[in-house]
């Protein structure tokens, strides 16, 4: 074997390192590729992030396995029943979601229904669940009915802003007595002094207990000045009367039932152009049910966002009828259809007079 | 002996004879039209008869039709019955024609009435038509209105009239014969 000369071995140990830093360098190259590939891995992966509970508006198509939310209550129900509530929790991303607890409040967060806990929810799946809330002791009147998810904050979500929802339409807790509302609108916006206008009043029982015909009567209309009755009065059930300038009626109404009344007025015929006229109508009504009308209330104008305000017109004299929709101006002639014609019965003036004359002579 | 030949006149003779007193009828005429359409009560007085009588025949139709001023409405359309929905025009045109041509009185009472009768007959059945058309058929509404109605209006009073010159208008009488 021969031995390496000092230069030889120096040249060797050259080699040496620099493939010993080319095996490093590959080496960190390729770690650092691995180390890439992973990270962009893990951030395009969807099930690398944080669950998102929410609760999707009612009817909410798209939900895993092809589910449909759903955000409701049985409906309106007499004070003392039962409502079932069902409230859908979905979770939008694809993390995992642990235990945590939906709460169905009604009128703001201070009113609580109840309170369900959820074991977990896994990405992308939903849950849906049902409450059953005893309106005994509930006011009576309508409540908002609010559903929120994770309420003890358990869950760190995606969006923590997304967890509550109101469900459309407010609940009705009735009385177990009658309640009653009444509207009063009028036909028409077209008033002319000595022309005949007609009201309709609907009264609706919304309580639980039917109203009955107590003494006096149920409904009480004094026309104002301007206005005389004309004595037509009709209704769909009970007795409407006219008496002078006042209209009234006796009847019952069924719980959940309606009355329509319809009388009809004339406007003075010396009513001054412009003046505005305008009355309600009172229902008295027993909001105890102890067989006494015990309380009033007045007719509403539901054309006007107001809430028991009068029923009003203003008296036009002289004044256009509202434009109606399709209505058509429907002149027999045009100018130039004028013209033709015109010149036509010129033209056959003048043949007949040629013509009579030729067969007479 | 020299003879002057007349020019042949584009009117007959019966033209010539007569123009003073069809001047004076047609211009009394027009003078009653424009004091008719200028008296806004006269004029509606007749929209809204015309509107009534529309009105009615509508609703012997099922189309509960009311008239509001001298507009025809139902729920769904209506109809404005304006000065010249009246016909008025036409009809005066007509009348003068009638009373303009020669003709015996008897014979221009009966032109009056074939032409005031039957130019307000149409007219109605306009109206209805027009009416249904727009429930219907509001794509042709307007050939309807503007187009079909208005031809069958300008031919209608003009062929009435001329069925009644044809028949009633007076024809020139023959020159006497002068017997030597």
């Amino acid at each position: 074997m021969r031995c390496l000369s000092v230069n030889e071995k120096e040249v060797v140990r050259v080699f040496e390192r620099r493939r010993v830093v080319r095996r490093i360098g590959m080496v960190l190259v390729l770690g650092g590729a691995v180390v890439l590939a992973s990270l962009s891995a893990m951030a395009d992966d969807p099930c690398m992030k944080l669950p998102d509970l929410w609760m999707p508006a009612d009817g909410t198509q798209g939900l895993a396995n092809g589910g449909i939310s759903v955000q409701q209550t049985s409906g309106d129900v007499c004070q003392g029943d039962t409502v079932t509530i069902t409230v859908t929790v979905d979770n939008l991303s694809c993390g995992d979601a642990g235990p945590f607890y939906v709460t169905v409040y009604y009128d703001g967060t201070s009113h609580v229904i109840g309170s369900k806990r959820v074991e977990g929810l896994p990405g992308c799946e939903y849950t849906t669940l049902t409450f059953v809330w005893d309106t005994d002791g509930v006011p009576t009147g309508e409540h908002e009915i609010l559903a929120c998810a994770d309420t003890g904050g358990a869950v760190t979500e995606l969006n923590e802003s997304n967890n509550c929802i109101t469900i459309d339409e407010d609940l009705l807790v009735r009385p177990n007595a009658p309640l009653i509302e009444a509207e009063k609108t009028i036909d028409g916006e077209w008033y002319e002094p000595g022309s005949t206008v007609t009201f309709e009043v609907t009264i609706w029982n919304y309580g639980c207990d039917d109203q009955g015909d107590n003494s006096g009567h149920e409904f009480l209309d004094t026309l104002p000045d301007g206005l005389n009755a004309t004595g037509y009065a009709t209704a769909t059930g009970g007795t409407i009367t006219v008496d002078g300038d006042q209209v009234f009626w006796d009847g019952s109404i069924p719980a959940g039932g309606s009355v329509t009344l319809v009388f009809k007025a004339r406007i003075n015929s010396t009513a001054e152009d412009g003046s505005e006229i305008c009355n309600q109508g009172i229902i008295y009504w027993d909001s105890d049910g102890d067989g006494t009308n015990d309380a009033s209330e007045p007719t509403d104008n539901p054309g006007t966002g107001a809430e028991d305000d009068p029923t009003c017109l203003t008296v036009d004299i002289g004044g256009e009828a509202p434009p109606l929709s399709g209505t058509i101006d429907a002149p027999t002639l045009s100018e130039w259809g004028a013209i033709l014609l015109v010149i036509l019965f010129v033209g056959a003036f003048l043949f007949m007079i040629r013509r009579k004359g030729l067969t007479a002579a | 002996m020299k003879t002057v030949k007349g020019r042949p006149s584009l009117f007959p003779s019966s033209l010539q004879k007569w123009p003073w007193g069809s001047i004076l009828t047609v211009g009394t005429t027009v003078a009653v039209l424009v004091l008719i359409v200028n008296d806004e009560g006269a004029m509606q007085w007749i929209q809204t008869a015309l509107a009534t009588i529309t009105a009615g025949i509508l609703t012997l139709f099922g189309h509960a039709a009311v008239v509001a001023g001298s507009t025809v409405q139902t729920d769904v359309f209506g109809i404005s019955v304006v000065t010249a929905c009246t016909g008025l025009f036409t009809t005066g045109l007509y009348v003068i024609a009638v009373l303009a041509f020669p003709a015996r009185w008897r014979a221009r009472a009966i032109g009056l009435a074939m032409g005031i009768g039957g130019i307000f007959v149409l007219n109605l059945i306009r109206l209805v038509s027009l009416y249904f058309i727009g429930v219907h058929f509001p794509g042709v509404l307007d050939l309807a209105h503007q187009g079909i109605w208005q031809a069958v209006f300008i031919v209608f009073a003009v062929v009435l009239w001329l069925l009644w010159a044809g028949r009633w208008g007076r024809a020139r009488r023959p020159a006497s014969k002068v017997v030597s």
